[in-house]
């Protein structure tokens, strides 16, 4: 903007054209930021090619079929029992073990953050808060196998918990999401224009009446979109599942006994010796594209909330 | 609807005014109580972890002298502790990360939230956020099959498993995060600002640069510093492209030689250590320098936000 001082516009006035100038740099800089949107885009559907190819050999295989995948309780490679169940529920259990974690404890964080703390603690707190989304999770994982599982064996018994359970991973992978939902739906709570905060203490609201009968639902699209993001986090996590929730599909509800999740699952068989073309081998692309379709749903969930409860200003 | 709810509030007053009052801040009490405890929660829980953290892993600096620890050999079943191979190896790919990851989520950011028509933008946001949701493991067994195959052919390397693969692949990885957050602070700066650029004569680029861009700052940072959290804390798809050679790496052709970095060292080895032993100490001992590097790392950025960030409201406001 350094030509648009009054000596250079007066300089500039008698040579001055209305035509729009051609502007090269701009141009390659848009150009760039347009291929840079576009590559992602390249990414996914690339990634959709490989694991859809790949997961194909696997259902043309002799012994497998889709809908017995979808529908048997028994994930026995070795005798070709391909049924997913087993699988599905441990990772659901992981997922609703560390939702129950990380929602509750996230939206306390985000409104304290948002509507409670002085600047100066928010910026200890937050900082704090980015250091837990930046520890490796194979230190959340050992730290789930020898200090949480410990803890519920202390709990609950020795006889109950086993020593690979699904609750230990769960209770981590909470404190492992709790900084992506807290920081999201802060986002989302900060950017509720102040009139509206405004307009209800004017009204005689508390502090408390605001943050949660106000501020909440007007943030709501994004804390939804934040808890998504969340649970696709959570389906997807698989080093702390590998380590503490236990090896072997297990059909189970109980978060105290060890099942393998998806996840964990394509971690131990592919850590193995695998041979190319096996059907171990092409079984790990049904399950990331298994693993994939969940994501996209989830997605298409929230998105579809977004839209719902979007709500504009200004 | 807040409208509707606060009138709603002022018919629903009791005329006991006195015990109303007392009632609403007792629970108040409580709830705000609440909030606050889950607010501090988090210190506990990187407190809860840094403990043990140390508990499992501060014995090593009395089994093993330091002078072996800051060797350049790492090789356990001989007692070799050199833990500087993994360092250097997890920074090269971590920055290498960080270097694909910031420009290109940035820039996706910018082109989604000021550049793209309102219909891409309806396919790109999406777009990105399912390839954030992807997970990490699916994404490093597609990065031994077809990714490192075709950068060990089209860069003519012995081994496709190299320092320069982890950094694409976790740079990737990084990027949905980074380009999820930034944008969603690109899109809160109010249009008027946009429209006091225009007004001055400003270019579409100049807007974005002098004006949009410093005003998110913030949660642009924010941004980076949770996909490079994510980056440094990623174990699994490192552990599979990087090769896995404890290699010292300082000039920049180790960049296509295979490394080891720190996450994967603990996550390969740990397995197959007995507990309490020395071997065992040491790989927590590894977590624990990995904790105070993202810490600082951390405490640095956070930092450099808060000195901009009150340059940025100077300016703006």
């Amino acid at each position: 903007m350094a030509e648009l001082t009054v000596k250079n516009l007066e300089k500039k006035a008698s040579t001055i054209s209305l035509r729009r100038k051609p502007r090269w740099g701009e141009t390659i800089i848009q150009g760039l930021l347009f291929f840079s949107g576009f590559f992602s885009i390249f990414i996914t559907l690339g990634i959709v090619y490989e694991l859809g190819k790949e997961a194909l050999l696997f259902f043309q295989m002799p012994g497998v079929d889709l809908l017995a995948t979808l529908t048997t309780t028994e994930w026995k490679p070795h005798v070709n029992k391909f049924g997913i169940w087993p699988l599905l529920t441990s990772t659901l259990m992981t997922t609703l073990i560390a939702m129950a974690i990380a929602i509750p404890l996230g939206m306390g964080v985000a409104v304290y953050l948002s509507e409670y703390a002085i600047p100066k603690v928010r910026s200890t707190l937050k900082p704090i808060l980015e250091i837990l989304a930046g520890i490796p999770t194979i230190v959340y994982g050992y730290f789930a196998l020898t200090f949480m599982t410990p803890l519920l064996r202390e709990i609950f018994g020795k006889d109950v918990v086993q020593i690979y359970n699904t609750g230990s991973a769960g209770l981590v992978m909470g404190i492992l999401i709790l900084p992506l939902i807290s920081s999201m739906t802060e986002d989302a709570l900060s950017a509720v224009p102040r009139s509206l905060r405004e307009a209800a203490y004017a009204m005689g609201a508390t502090k408390l009446e605001v943050a949660l009968q106000i501020v909440v639902p007007a943030a709501l699209s994004g804390i939804a979109a934040a808890i998504i993001v969340g649970i696709s986090r959570a389906v997807g996590e698989t080093m702390i599942v590998a380590v503490a929730a236990g090896a072997g599909p297990n059909f189970t509800f109980s978060p105290f006994i060890g099942a393998e999740t998806i996840t964990g699952h394509i971690v131990r068989i592919s850590g193995g010796d695998l041979s190319y073309d096996s059907i171990d081998y092409n079984s790990i692309f049904a399950l990331g594209l298994f693993l994939f379709i969940i994501t996209l749903v989830l997605n298409i969930i929230s998105q579809a909330i977004v839209r719902r409860f979007r709500e504009v200003y200004e | 609807m807040s409208l509707n709810w606060a009138l709603s509030l002022s018919y629903s007053i009791n005329p006991d005014y006195t015990y109303m009052k007392s009632e609403l801040t007792w629970q108040e009490f409580i709830i705000t109580r609440a909030i606050k405890a889950s607010g501090y929660s988090a210190i506990v829980f990187v407190a809860l972890i840094f403990f043990f953290l140390l508990r499992e892993g501060l014995p090593t600096l009395g089994e093993v002298s330091f002078s072996n620890l800051v060797s350049t050999r790492w090789y356990p079943i001989e007692d070799y502790f050199g833990i500087v191979p993994l360092i250097t190896g997890s920074l090269i790919v971590t920055i290498g990360a960080a270097l694909v990851a910031i420009p290109f989520g940035i820039g996706t950011a910018i082109y989604i939230a000021e550049i793209a028509p309102r219909w891409m933008r309806e396919i790109l946001k999406p777009l990105v956020e399912l390839l954030g949701g992807l997970p990490s493991v699916v994404l490093g067994f597609l990065g031994i099959l077809v990714f490192s195959p075709w950068l060990r052919v089209f860069l003519d390397l012995p081994t496709g498993l190299t320092a320069l693969t982890g950094s694409l692949l976790l740079g990737g990885i990084a990027v949905p995060t980074v380009v999820s957050v930034a944008e969603d602070a690109l899109d809160t700066v109010p249009r008027s600002y946009r429209e006091g650029a225009w007004a001055l004569g400003a270019t579409k680029w100049q807007t974005i640069w002098r004006v949009t861009l410093p005003a998110a700052r913030s949660g642009v940072l924010t941004g980076v510093m949770l996909g490079v959290g994510r980056a440094i804390g990623e174990t699994m798809a490192v552990m599979m492209v990087t090769g896995n050679a404890p290699v010292l790496a300082l000039s920049l052709g180790s960049l296509f030689s295979p490394v080891r970095t720190m996450t994967a060292t603990i996550a390969a080895e740990m397995g197959e250590v007995a507990s309490g032993s020395v071997h065992y100490h040491t790989l927590f001992f590894i977590g624990l320098v990995l904790f105070l590097i993202s810490l600082a790392v951390n405490v640095a950025a956070s930092a450099v936000v808060f000195r901009s960030k009150k340059r940025a409201e100077r300016i703006l406001s």
